[in-house]
């Protein structure tokens, strides 16, 4: 072979290459699908149908449940349920949207309660059937899965916003009892004695993973509205601002501890460092792993502006029919009711995750067990009301969300909190106008 | 006076040594604790407790070994295809006369400045589209070669004399027994240092894996690893820190047997001639 081909076929090689390591683009179109709505299901022949789940990690035990219960029922009906490897909610979504972008369109999807908006305005899932739910299911949480009167989300692993306190650390200030920190001023009273008794802030509301449900859940705890009717934000009030005005007055009094991160403000709640963390029921499983005997600790109510005592948004994770085909989500519906079935809800929030049961039949079966810790029992005992977690116009959920933890990052940084939340307010009303 | 700069020199590198490997050395910490003592004892450097259970939940629970089995077969089919494609193309561009070969160096280079994330969903979209999702050759394929390789690799052939060049084809070699015989053994520095980044990104890459490996049977070591991350339910800090220290292991060595050529292909070391 001549030099001048073996250089032409080594160009070409080194032109393939160059075209290979990222700059070709493929041109491939994303074809929108319909959402059907539910057949009958004797209708339906199940040697047909092939269901696709898409879910998180966290629902594995509960998954297995279901499948075996729906299988029993529909021997013949295939089901390829395996979770993504994913972390979080955000990643779970990104990788549903990316494959419904390719056309590998799940019948049915977990989704993070946050997101419930953005699947609602962008996918419009199929409602659910909640004829298939059992009578034992706590139909109160089925709210936190509403939008405009239709519920689209069987809730299932869900989580309200919690004050977690170091009972030890109260007891060495004299400080009282965690029980009896009802508002928000009782809480700054609680860390003044705290933190002059240990010198250090003692307070941390991290602003980092779930800012926009840590200052929902202290404006909607304090009677006042998050977000109005017209989509617009609602939290400009005098009182909504007092509430969120927790963290400038922690910072300026020199009690919160500024830790942004969330798993770091666990950290320093579960080292001791942190005498009050406000965070979520559902990490109260780990955080009991990670404390041990090292010192009494109790979650409590959030506490609020005054002795208001408002729905708090609902967190934690649902399920949601997308399936274009009318059988699949009649199974799709068949196999939500078997996730939701006192065992696979047991399963779903029993000691691995602490989430708040929503079948009474399962609560009652974990509060029955050894497992049932006084920490664990407030998650497995939650019953109050839970609203929808954000309710912003889904197009403009992450960058209304973004605006939020902008905001709770100046307030925890000790900004002001009436001009902070009024400019907020102000950026979230143009963000959702455009 | 000679002593003393040899002392603050040794000192300034021993404090070096110390401020990198606190970090390990910390994962190892947590890696051996119970979970109640992850927290506490905060400047321990010695857990109170061993707990060496965390290696065995971290290797069952999180399928390790399955995982560390497709992340090596990954890592390694990446390697081999892109020195396959790249060597060549970093020959042709460095030591070929060629027209159009600065268009072409200029594309390289070009590649080199367009963020990974850019083309990572026209790239999921075509592996989709070609039935590769949720397969091996569908974590393996959009790697096959590399900008940085080709760029880097020319230029540790650019040093290389032309006059070795003349006298191969003297000799009557033609281009490939040029390449193989004298441009790789002379490039071989640079080709190792890409090695061992080559590995090094891919071992530790979770969004790539993470969007086109749905099946646990494909997760590599980082995608694990999420099973001890749930936001949702807080971080298990032991059994990440042993799973990490597992998976972490095999780079270690790797990066140690490599050293020596590694240093000389990043420091730009003299060919050997």
């Amino acid at each position: 072979m001549s030099s001048k081909r073996l250089s032409l076929s080594l160009g070409t090689l080194a032109a393939g290459s160059i075209l290979l390591s990222g700059c070709a683009a493929s041109g491939a179109s994303i074809s929108a699908v319909s959402v059907a709505a539910a057949a009958n299901i004797a209708d339906c022949n199940p040697a047909e149908n092939t269901i696709t789940v898409t879910y998180g990690q966290m629902a594995n035990e509960a998954m297995a449940i279901a499948v075996a219960n729906l299988q029993k029922t529909y021997p013949d009906l295939t089901i390829n349920a395996t979770p993504p490897s994913t972390s979080n909610y955000n990643e779970l979504t990104q990788t549903i949207v990316a494959d419904i972008a390719v056309g590998n369109r799940p019948d049915l999807i977990m989704t993070g309660l946050g997101q419930l908006q953005f699947w609602v305005d962008t996918y419009s899932p199929s409602p659910i059937d909640a004829s298939v739910l059992r009578p034992t299911y706590k139909t109160q949480f089925l709210g936190a899965g509403t939008v405009d009167g239709t519920v689209y989300l069987a809730t299932n692993q869900i989580s309200a916003t919690v004050l977690l306190v170091n009972q030890d650390a109260l007891d060495s200030a004299d400080a009282g009892e965690a029980k009896d920190i009802e508002t928000l001023d009782d809480l700054v009273a609680a860390a003044e004695k705290v933190s002059a008794d240990t010198g250090q802030p003692s307070v941390s509301i991290p602003t980092d993973g779930l800012p926009e449900w840590f200052s929902q859940a202290l404006v909607q705890g304090s009677g006042e509205t998050y977000v109005n009717a017209d989509g617009t934000a609602g939290f400009g009030s005098e009182k909504a601002i007092e509430a969120l005005s927790i963290w400038p007055t922690l910072k300026n009094k020199n009690l919160e501890l500024g830790v942004v991160n969330n798993q770091d403000a666990i950290a320093q709640f579960i080292g001791g460092n942190a005498a009050f963390l406000v965070y979520t029921t559902s990490t109260i499983a780990t955080i009991q792993e990670g404390i041990g005997d090292a010192f009494d600790w109790m979650p409590v109510d959030l506490p609020s502006v005054g002795e208001e005592e408002g729905a708090l948004p609902a967190g934690g994770n649902g399920w949601i029919v997308l399936s274009e085909d009318a059988c699949r989500a009649a199974y799709s519906n068949a196999l939500i009711a078997e996730l939701l079935s006192p065992e696979a809800v047991a399963a779903a929030s029993g000691t691995s995750y602490s989430y708040i049961p929503v079948d009474t039949e399962a609560g009652d079966a974990l509060l029955a067990s050894d497992a049932a810790t006084k920490q664990l029992t407030y998650a497995w005992s939650y019953d109050k009301p839970l609203t929808p977690w954000g309710g912003f116009a889904g197009k403009d959920t992450m960058e209304v969300f973004d605006t939020v933890r902008l905001m709770t990052q100046k307030l925890q940084s000790g900004a002001d909190a009436t001009e902070t939340v009024n400019e907020t307010v102000t950026n979230i009303n143009q963000i959702v106008s455009e | 006076m000679i002593y003393v700069f040899r002392a603050a020199r040794w000192l300034v590198i021993s404090l070096a040594v110390l401020v990198s490997l606190f970090p390990f050395y910390w994962m190892l910490r947590t890696a051996v604790s119970p979970a109640d003592e992850v927290f506490f004892d905060g400047i321990s450097l010695i857990p109170t407790s061993f707990d060496w259970s965390n290696f065995s939940r971290a290797w069952t629970e999180a399928s390790l070994g399955q995982a560390i089995l497709i992340g090596s077969v990954m890592t390694l089919s990446i390697l081999a295809l892109q020195l396959i494609t790249c060597i060549p193309a970093a020959y042709v561009l460095a030591k070929v006369r060629m027209r159009g070969k600065g268009v072409a160096l200029a594309i390289v280079i070009g590649c080199l400045l367009v963020p990974g994330q850019v083309s990572l969903i026209p790239i999921f979209i075509g592996i989709n589209s070609v039935g590769l999702a949720d397969s091996l050759p569908g974590l393996v394929l959009p790697y096959m070669t590399s900008a940085f390789g080709i760029f880097l690799l020319r230029q540790q052939m650019m040093a290389i004399p032309d006059s070795l060049m003349d006298a191969a084809r003297t000799d009557g070699l033609g281009h490939f027994r040029t390449l193989r015989n004298v441009v790789v053994p002379m490039a071989a520095p640079g080709i190792a240092a890409f090695s061992v980044f080559s590995v090094f990104t891919h071992w530790n890459d979770y969004m790539w894996p993470l969007l086109i490996a749905r099946s646990p049977d494909l997760a590599t070591p980082p995608l694990a690893l999420a099973l001890f991350q749930q936001a949702d339910a807080g971080f298990d800090y032991s059994a990440l820190a042993a799973g990490a220290a597992i998976v972490t292991a095999p780079v270690i060595v790797l990066f140690l047997i490599a050293q020596r050529r590694f240093v000389q292909g990043m420091s730009g070391a003299e060919i050997p001639g």
